[in-house]
């Protein structure tokens, strides 16, 4: 029967290791999210009490803010929020012991599920916008030279 | 005396949950790096034989900017997804690699978060010079320019 695998000196060594840049990389994403937000909520709140006179910008421009301040959460903000957590449960590992292990290692399957699975949602949304635009082009095109 | 910490089935289970999603970023981030590399190369021979852009100077830093996008696409995506494609493939070897492999996964596994923390860390410090040396350039043409 095959040896189970214990979590030897090393290995907890080279988890400690790992948890302080995850955790560093966790700040920085609330930092870049808090910037995104902010940047988003300037562009809606600029729409709002400028005077926008071609009406195309007046509609694209708050929806713009809106991705932004969107993006920000979902791009930044709930990976950020991952991250955070499987750095605390690596440290957690070596005081509380097995059941803190599968834990940490829950909490990263879950940041590279979500990462992956917005990663598809994202690829699919520009896929979507290049066919979106081809088309809205043709239609143009053939509108325009009537 | 503390009970000995075990990868479990659970605790493999997680590991093996959370590879395939890995191998589809790591391929996708080398997908979209030789994007980024084709791309640069585009400029830099849009910038070396179009007609459009007179003079060496302008020539000088339009293939500079490819060259600069394509190193950076390198470093931000060929190397971490190789990184990360290393860790899957450590992770598919377990638990027949036993203790080593385990501990093999992990140390590569902590390569990559510390890659990208220095290389975070970089960027931000270059954001940070660039900014600094933006607004010297700004007060000293001001200066220079000021009746």
């Amino acid at each position: 029967m095959q040896q189970p695998i214990t979590v030897s000196e090393s290995i907890l060594g080279s988890l400690k290791d790992t948890s302080p840049w995850v955790k560093f990389l966790a700040i920085v994403c609330f930092v870049v999210s808090a910037f995104v937000f902010l940047g988003g909520v300037i562009t809606v709140a600029g729409f709002a009490l400028g005077h926008e006179t071609s009406p195309l910008r007046a509609v694209l421009g708050p929806i713009a803010g809106i991705v932004e301040i969107i993006s920000a959460a979902f791009f930044y903000l709930i990976p950020g929020i991952f991250l955070l957590r499987y750095g605390n449960a690596i440290l957690a590992i070596q005081a509380t012991g097995q059941a803190a292990m599968e834990d940490a290692l829950r909490q990263q399957k879950t940041l590279w599920k979500y990462v992956g699975i917005f990663t598809i949602v994202l690829l699919v949304c520009y896929v979507l916008m290049i066919i979106g635009l081809i088309i809205f082009a043709i239609i143009y095109g053939s509108i325009s030279h009537q | 005396m503390a009970e000995p910490i075990v990868l479990s089935e659970q605790a493999l289970a997680a590991l093996n949950a959370a590879r395939p999603w890995m191998r589809f970023l790591a391929i996708v981030g080398l997908i979209l790096a030789s994007f980024a590399v084709i791309g640069g190369l585009a400029v830099m021979a849009g910038a070396l034989y179009s007609p459009f852009f007179q003079g060496a100077t302008a020539r000088f830093v339009r293939v500079t900017i490819g060259a600069l996008y394509i190193a950076f696409a390198i470093f931000l995506y060929v190397i971490p997804c190789l990184y990360l494609h290393r860790y899957a493939r450590a992770i598919q070897d377990l638990p027949a690699s036993g203790q080593a492999g385990f501990e093999h996964a992990l140390t590569l596994q902590k390569s990559f978060w510390k890659y990208l923390g220095i290389f975070t860390i970089v960027v931000l410090s270059l954001y940070v010079l660039f900014l600094f040396g933006f607004i010297l350039f700004a007060l000293l043409y001001s200066a220079a320019h000021t009746p």
